[in-house]
C-alpha cells in the first residue's frame, strides 16, 4: 500500500466516517484491507450495498491473501432460506447482504442486533433517504450504539446535486465525519508524482463520415434540447446545457426539473425526453460500435419510430430534422451504396462474396474505424520494441469501455477482413428478418410484389408523390420515417422476389448463426495471432476489478483505447507501488469528438465536485443523532382516558404487518422513524394490515393508472372486500409531485371513460364499501395510519397471512415481481391460472421448453394453446 | 356508451313537480346547493332541485354525495360532521367530495380522511369545480354501466409485435426498440430465452447491465421456497 493509503485506513480504522476518493486512487483495495483487517476474530460485519460482482471480486482478494473461505465474505442471497440466514448470523463472519433481506431480518430479529460489530455500506453515493439501507441503520443505531459504522465511495460528483447533498448523506449513515481524497490533495500528489512518466498521446482523426454523422445528432440533439426548453420554462436551470446532456446524469437534472409536474405535462415532451437519451445513445455508440451494427441500430429506431400498428404512438420530432436525414444516409453509407448515390461509380464492385441475403444492385464500403488500424500498427510498434529492447516479451495490456469493443478488437486482430464480412452478412439476413415483419404488418404489401403498386395501396396520393419525389432527389427534403421504411423495402425489392425455398433460406439462415459461433470460439485466444514474443491482453474498464487486474497482469505497455480518467490514476497508482518496472502508457483518442468532450468534463466535473465538497464540509452543520421519539407518546397513550380509569395497555407499541413486497417502497422506513412497530410478513391480500379489520391497498399514481387499466386494482378490490370489513385503498402521491390527479387544463368537455377519473368513479360503483386514503406523501401516510390506529386493535401477523391463501404451500414462498409481470403480460394468461403455472414451471427459460400438451394440462386447452403459440411464434 | 347531452336545466323546474319523481337520469340537488357553483359546470347531465333529498347530489339510485369545500371546511369545522352523521344509514354508497380549494391542506386532509372512514364514507377528491362536476356527471352515467373497463381481461393477442413488446417491456431498462432488435434477432420468445449472454450482448443498444437484467428476469425463479417466512410472522 502506498503512504497515503495506509493513512487512510488507519483514519478509518479510528472514527466512523464517509470516505469519498477520486476514482482509481484505491477505495477498492483500501476497503479490502479495511475488510481483512477484521477476518481474524469473531466479528460480526454486514456488507451493503455491494454489486455481485463486487461481491466476487472481494472474496478473489480475501482468498489471495491466504484467508479461508469460512473467515473471508459470505454473500447472503435473495435466495438463502431465513433459517440458514439466521443460523450464519450467529455464526458471526462477514455477511455481503442485501439491505431489503437485512432490514426484513432486523426488523423479526433474525440478526442478533446488539451482536453486531459493524455496519459497513459501500457504494455510498447511491443512499437515498428512506431507503431500506436508512432504515437499517435506524434499527442498527436504535439497538445497538457501540458498533462502526463506515461508507465508502469514489463518485464525489454524485454528492453534488440538490441541497445540502453531503450534510443529507451523512444524516442518512449516521455519522458526523466525512473524510475526502482528492488527487490534487498534498500526499496523494506526492506518493503519486514518484513514477516515471512515459505516456503517448495519439489523437486519432475520425472519417469524414463520422464527423458528418457526429455534427448531424449534434445537431438533433440541440434542437431537441431548445423543443423541451420551449415547452417547458422549468427546464431552464445552468445545469442545462449541451456538455451535461452527454451525461446520463442529466436525465435526472431534467426529471428533477419536471417530476413536480410529470404527470401533467404534454406526452409530447416526455416524448422529447426520451428521445434525448437515444440521441446520447447514439453519439456513444458512433465510436463505440463498428459501422455495421450502428447503422442496424439506427434502423431499429427508424422502425419502431414508423410502426403503423400503434396509431397512438408518437413519432420522434428530430426525425423530421435535416440533420437526421444526413447522418441517417451517412450511417448508410459506411455500410453499403446504392445505385442512386454519388459515390457509387468510385466505389469498387463487391470484392468481397458474402451471403445469398446481400441485395445485387448495392456495393459494400464497410467503413472501419480509424482506431483499428491504429491499434494495430501500435501493436507492431510494440512487437518490435519487445524484441530488440528485452529477452523475453512483455505483456500488453488493451483497455477497453465494454465487453462488446472487446469481442469486437480481438476478432479484428484476428482477421480485419472476415470480422466485416461476417457482420455484413448477418446484418442482411438480420434485414430480411426485418424485411418480412414489416411486410406482416402491411398485409397489402406484402400481397402485391410489384412495389409501384403496393405502395400506392398503402397511402394517400399525396404522401405517394411524396416518397417517389423524395427517393428521386436523395436527400433534397427531409422524409418521414415512412419515407424511410419504404426506402428500406425499395433496397431490398431484389429480395422480395418471391423464394421458392423459404425453407431452404431458414436453414440457411440457421447454418450462418452457427458458423458465427463457431467462428468466436475459434478466435478467442486472439494472441496467437501476434507474434507469441508479446502477451496481448484486451479487458474492458471494471472499476474495482481494474484495480486487481494491473497487480496481476504486471503489464509493461498499457494501451487505453478508450479514455477513462479514473484508470489514468490506476496506472499512477501501479507506477508508484512498481517503480522498478518502465511501463509505457499509449492513450487513444478520437480528435475534435464527443468522446474527447466527454472526456475533458468528466476530469473537470470531478475537481469541481471535490471543491464543491470541501466547502461544505467546512460549512455544514454537523447532524447530532436523533433519539426516537417514542418514549413520549407512548406515555401519553398508556394514561390515555380512552382505556377506562386509565388501565394500563400491556403492549402500548402500535404495530402495521407491512407486505414483503412493499419493502422496496419508502413507507416502511418511514413508518419505522415515527414510531410503529413494522410487522414484515408475506401478505396475499393488500399491502398494509393496521388492524384486524383494516387492510390497505397501497397505490402509487403510476401504480394507480396502471393497475386500473391492466384490471388488477379490481382483483386486489375484490379480495380485500372478502377479507376484511373495512378494505382502504390508499392513493399516495409523491411529495415532489403535484397533488392532483389531472391538470384543469385536461378536463375534457364530454366524459372520457379512459380517464383516470371515470375509472376510479367505476371503481367506487363497483365496490361501495371500499375507502379510500388520499395522501399528499409518505410522511401524511404515516400521520394517517397513527390515527386510525388510535381507535382499532392491534393486527395479528399470523392472521394476516393466512388470509387469502389457498393451499398451505403458499404461504412459505415469495415470488420475483419481473417474471411474474412478464408471464402475467403474455396471451392466454389470466389472474386466474397465472399461479398455476408459477407452479409448475421454475422459471421462463423453462416456461419456453415447455411442451404445448403440458402446458395445456395446467391451464387448459385453449389458453395453453395461446400461451405456446406465443412463445413459439416467429414473427 | 351513450352520453346523455341534453342541455341542463338552468333552474329548478316547478312544471315537472307534477311528474312522477323518477330519478331516471337526472341528478337530484339538494335545494340548500343552488348557489354552489359547481352547478354551472355540469353539463353532460341534466339536474333538478329536489326537497326531498337528504345528502347534497343524488346521482343514482343507491348512491348520495355530500359537498365540502376546503375553505368551507375552514369556517365551520364542525358542519360536515353533523352531515355525516345524519347519513350513516342511507344510501349503499355515501360519497365525500371534496373541492381541494386551499394550499395549505395537510392537517384538514388528514382529518377529513379519517374522518370518512368512521363515518363509512367514500372520500373523492377535486382540484377544480370542473373535476367535481365531472365527478358528479361521471357516477350519474355510469350509474347501469358494467365495470367490464377497470376489470381484468386477458391479454390482447391479435396484435403479436405489440404483446411482444408489452411483454418484454416489463423488464426494467428494456425499451420499445430493445424489444424489437431482440424480436429481429432471435426471432421468437423461446429462442431469446435461450441466446447465451454474449450473444445477447452484440444486439445493438444491450450494455452490460440490460443483458445481465434481461437474464436475470428470464432465469430467476418464479417462487423461493423459504419455510422460515412464515415463522417470522
Amino acid at each position: 500500500m502506498l503512504e497515503y493509503q495506509q493513512q487512510i485506513l488507519a483514519n478509518l480504522l479510528q472514527q466512523d466516517s464517509l470516505l469519498i476518493m477520486s476514482p482509481g486512487l484505491g477505495l477498492f483495495s483500501v476497503f479490502c484491507h479495511f475488510l481483512q483487517v477484521h477476518t481474524n476474530d469473531n466479528h460480526l460485519i454486514l456488507l451493503l450495498n455491494t454489486t455481485q460482482a463486487q461481491n466476487s471480486a472481494i472474496q478473489e482478494h480475501l482468498l489471495s491473501q491466504g484467508i479461508q473461505i469460512d473467515h473471508g465474505l459470505q454473500v447472503i442471497e435473495y435466495d438463502t432460506p431465513s433459517d440458514t440466514r439466521a443460523a450464519m448470523y450467529r455464526q458471526s463472519g462477514i455477511f455481503a447482504v442485501t439491505s431489503q433481506i437485512l432490514a426484513v431480518d432486523l426488523l423479526l430479529k433474525r440478526v442478533p442486533s446488539t451482536l453486531i460489530n459493524g455496519i459497513i455500506i459501500y457504494n455510498a453515493h447511491q443512499i437515498r433517504p428512506n431507503s431500506m439501507e436508512d432504515l437499517v441503520l435506524q434499527i442498527y443505531r436504535n439497538e445497538n450504539e457501540q458498533g462502526f459504522i463506515k461508507a465508502f465511495s469514489d463518485h464525489p460528483d454524485a454528492f453534488t446535486s440538490g441541497f445540502a447533498p453531503l450534510q443529507n448523506t451523512l444524516k442518512i449513515l449516521q455519522l458526523r465525519h466525512v473524510e475526502l481524497w482528492p488527487r490534487f490533495q498534498v500526499v496523494v500528489a506526492e506518493n503519486l508524482s514518484k513514477g516515471n512518466e512515459e505516456v503517448i498521446e495519439l489523437r486519432q482523426p475520425m472519417t469524414p463520415a463520422m464527423d458528418k454523422i457526429q455534427n448531424a445528432l449534434v445537431e438533433c440533439m440541440e434542437t431537441t434540447m431548445s423543443e423541451v426548453r420551449r415547452a417547458n420554462s422549468r427546464v431552464d436551470v445552468p445545469e442545462y446545457t449541451f456538455e451535461n446532456a452527454l451525461f446520463k446524469s442529466f436525465d435526472m437534472v431534467i426529471r428533477q426539473q419536471l417530476d413536480p409536474v410529470w404527470h401533467q405535462i404534454s406526452p409530447d415532451t416526455k416524448h422529447l425526453v426520451g428521445d434525448l437519451r437515444i440521441l446520447r445513445q447514439l453519439i456513444a455508440y458512433l465510436t463505440d460500435y463498428d459501422s455495421i451494427t450502428f447503422n442496424s441500430f439506427i434502423e431499429t429506431i427508424i422502425y419502431t419510430n414508423s410502426a403503423p400498428t400503434g396509431s397512438k404512438a408518437r413519432q420522434s420530432q428530430w426525425l423530421y430534422l435535416d440533420a437526421a436525414d444526413r447522418f441517417i444516409t451517412a450511417a448508410r453509407k459506411r455500410v453499403f451504396v446504392k445505385t442512386s448515390d454519388p459515390e457509387y461509380q468510385e466505389t469498387p464492385p463487391n470484392n468481397l462474396v458474402v451471403g445469398p441475403n446481400v441485395p445485387k444492385d448495392i456495393r459494400l464500403t464497410l467503413e472501419e474505424h480509424p482506431k483499428w488500424g491504429l491499434l494495430k500498427d501500435i501493436l507492431q510498434e510494440i512487437d518490435q520494441d519487445a524484441t530488440t529492447n528485452t529477452d523475453h516479451g512483455a505483456p500488453v495490456l488493451v483497455m477497453v469501455n465494454d465487453r462488446r469493443t472487446c469481442k469486437q478488437l480481438q476478432e479484428y486482430l484476428a482477421s480485419s477482413q472476415g470480422f466485416l464480412k461476417r457482420l455484413a452478412e448477418h446484418y442482411f439476413s438480420w434485414r430480411t428478418t426485418m424485411l418480412r415483419m414489416q411486410k406482416k404488418q402491411d398485409p397489402p404489401a406484402s400481397a402485391a410484389s410489384d412495389s409501384a403498386s403496393h405502395f400506392g395501396n398503402r397511402h394517400p396520393p399525396n404522401k405517394r408523390r411524396r416518397v417517389r419525389g423524395g427517393s428521386a432527389t436523395a436527400s433534397a427534403m427531409p422524409r418521414t420515417p415512412q419515407a424511410y421504411r419504404e426506402e428500406m423495402l425499395q433496397t431490398l425489392q431484389t429480395l422480395d422476389t418471391p423464394d421458392p425455398e423459404s425453407d431452404k433460406e431458414e436453414t440457411e439462415l440457421d447454418d450462418i448463426m452457427a458458423t458465427m459461433e463457431f467462428g468466436d470460439d475459434d478466435l478467442l485466444p486472439a494472441f496467437d495471432q501476434v507474434p507469441p514474443s508479446s502477451l496481448v491482453t484486451i479487458q474492458c474498464y471494471e472499476n474495482d476489478k481494474d484495480e486487481l487486474l494491473l497487480e496481476d497482469f504486471q503489464p509493461r505497455y498499457i494501451i487505453m483505447y478508450n479514455p477513462d480518467p479514473a484508470f489514468i490514476r490506476r496506472v499512477e497508482v501501479y507506477r508508484a507501488m512498481n517503480p522498478q518496472l518502465p511501463i509505457r502508457v499509449y492513450f487513444m483518442i478520437y480528435d475534435n469528438s464527443v468522446e474527447e468532450q466527454k472526456y475533458l468534463s468528466l476530469v473537470r466535473r470531478e475537481k469541481e465536485a471535490f471543491e464543491r465538497l470541501i466547502r461544505e464540509k467546512s460549512i455544514m452543520a454537523i447532524p447530532i443523532r436523533q433519539k426516537p421519539a417514542t418514549s413520549d407518546d407512548d406515555l401519553v397513550r398508556k394514561v390515555s382516558s380512552r382505556y377506562g380509569g386509565g388501565r394500563f395497555q400491556l403492549n402500548t407499541k402500535k404495530t402495521v404487518i407491512v407486505d414483503m413486497r412493499e419493502f422496496r417502497s419508502s413507507l416502511p422506513p418511514m413508518l419505522y422513524s415515527q414510531g410503529i412497530h413494522i410487522v414484515p410478513c408475506t401478505l396475499q391480500v393488500g399491502d398494509y394490515i393496521l388492524s384486524p379489520e383494516i387492510c390497505v391497498e397501497r397505490k402509487s399514481i403510476s401504480d394507480l393508472i396502471q393497475s386500473l387499466s391492466s384490471g388488477r386494482l379490481y382483483t386486489q378490490c375484490e379480495n380485500m372486500k372478502q377479507h376484511y370489513r373495512i378494505p382502504i385503498l390508499l392513493i399516495e402521491f409523491d411529495q415532489a409531485k403535484s397533488f392532483s390527479l389531472q391538470n384543469a387544463g385536461d378536463i375534457k368537455d364530454n366524459i372520457v371513460p379512459t380517464d383516470i377519473t371515470s375509472k376510479l368513479t367505476m371503481l367506487t360503483l363497483s365496490f361501495p364499501t371500499i375507502r379510500i386514503i388520499w395522501s399528499s406523501s409518505p410522511q401524511e401516510t404515516t400521520a394517517i395510519f397513527k390515527e386510525l390506529k388510535e381507535s382499532h386493535e392491534e393486527p395479528d401477523a399470523e392472521a394476516a397471512a393466512q388470509v387469502g391463501v389457498d393451499n398451505p404451500g403458499q404461504m412459505n414462498t415469495m415470488v420475483n415481481a419481473t417474471p411474474e409481470d412478464i408471464l402475467r403480460s403474455m396471451p392466454g394468461i389470466n389472474s386466474k391460472n397465472y399461479r398455476l403455472i408459477m407452479k409448475a414451471v421454475k422459471n421462463l427459460e423453462e416456461l419456453a421448453l415447455t411442451e404445448e400438451a403440458t402446458l395445456q394440462k395446467l391451464i387448459g386447452k385453449v389458453p395453453g394453446h395461446k400461451l405456446y403459440r406465443f412463445i413459439h411464434r416467429t414473427k | 356508451m351513450s352520453i346523455p347531452t341534453s342541455q341542463p336545466s338552468t333552474s329548478s323546474t316547478p312544471s315537472t313537480a307534477s311528474v312522477k319523481r323518477s330519478l331516471g337520469n337526472t341528478i337530484l340537488v339538494n335545494p340548500a346547493q343552488q348557489k354552489n357553483p359547481i352547478l354551472r359546470c355540469i353539463h353532460n347531465v341534466p339536474y333538478e332541485f329536489d326537497d326531498g333529498v337528504k345528502c347534497d347530489y343524488v346521482v343514482g339510485a343507491t348512491t348520495g354525495v355530500l359537498y365540502l369545500s376546503l375553505r368551507y371546511h375552514r369556517l365551520y369545522p364542525n358542519y360536515i360532521y353533523g352531515r355525516i352523521a345524519a347519513l350513516s344509514r342511507m344510501y349503499l354508497l355515501r360519497v365525500l367530495l371534496v373541492l381541494v380549494d386551499i394550499e395549505d391542506h395537510h392537517t384538514t386532509l388528514r382529518e377529513l380522511n379519517v374522518a370518512a372512514i368512521t363515518g363509512q364514507f367514500t372520500l373523492m377528491l377535486s382540484w377544480s369545480m370542473e373535476e367535481a362536476a365531472r365527478y358528479l356527471e361521471t357516477y350519474k352515467v355510469f350509474e347501469h354501466k358494467p365495470d367490464d373497463l377497470i376489470r381484468e381481461k386477458p391479454a390482447d393477442d391479435s396484435d403479436f409485435n405489440a404483446s411482444m413488446t408489452d411483454t418484454l417491456t416489463n423488464i426494467r431498462t428494456v425499451n420499445k426498440t430493445d424489444a424489437l432488435t431482440l424480436l429481429t434477432t432471435f426471432g421468437s420468445f423461446a429462442k431469446m430465452t435461450q441466446a447465451p449472454t454474449d450473444q445477447l450482448g452484440l444486439c445493438p443498444g444491450f450494455g452490460e447491465l440490460k443483458v445481465q437484467r434481461f437474464r436475470q428476469a428470464i432465469t430467476q425463479p418464479f417462487l423461493i421456497k423459504d419455510d422460515g417466512l412464515s415463522k417470522g410472522a
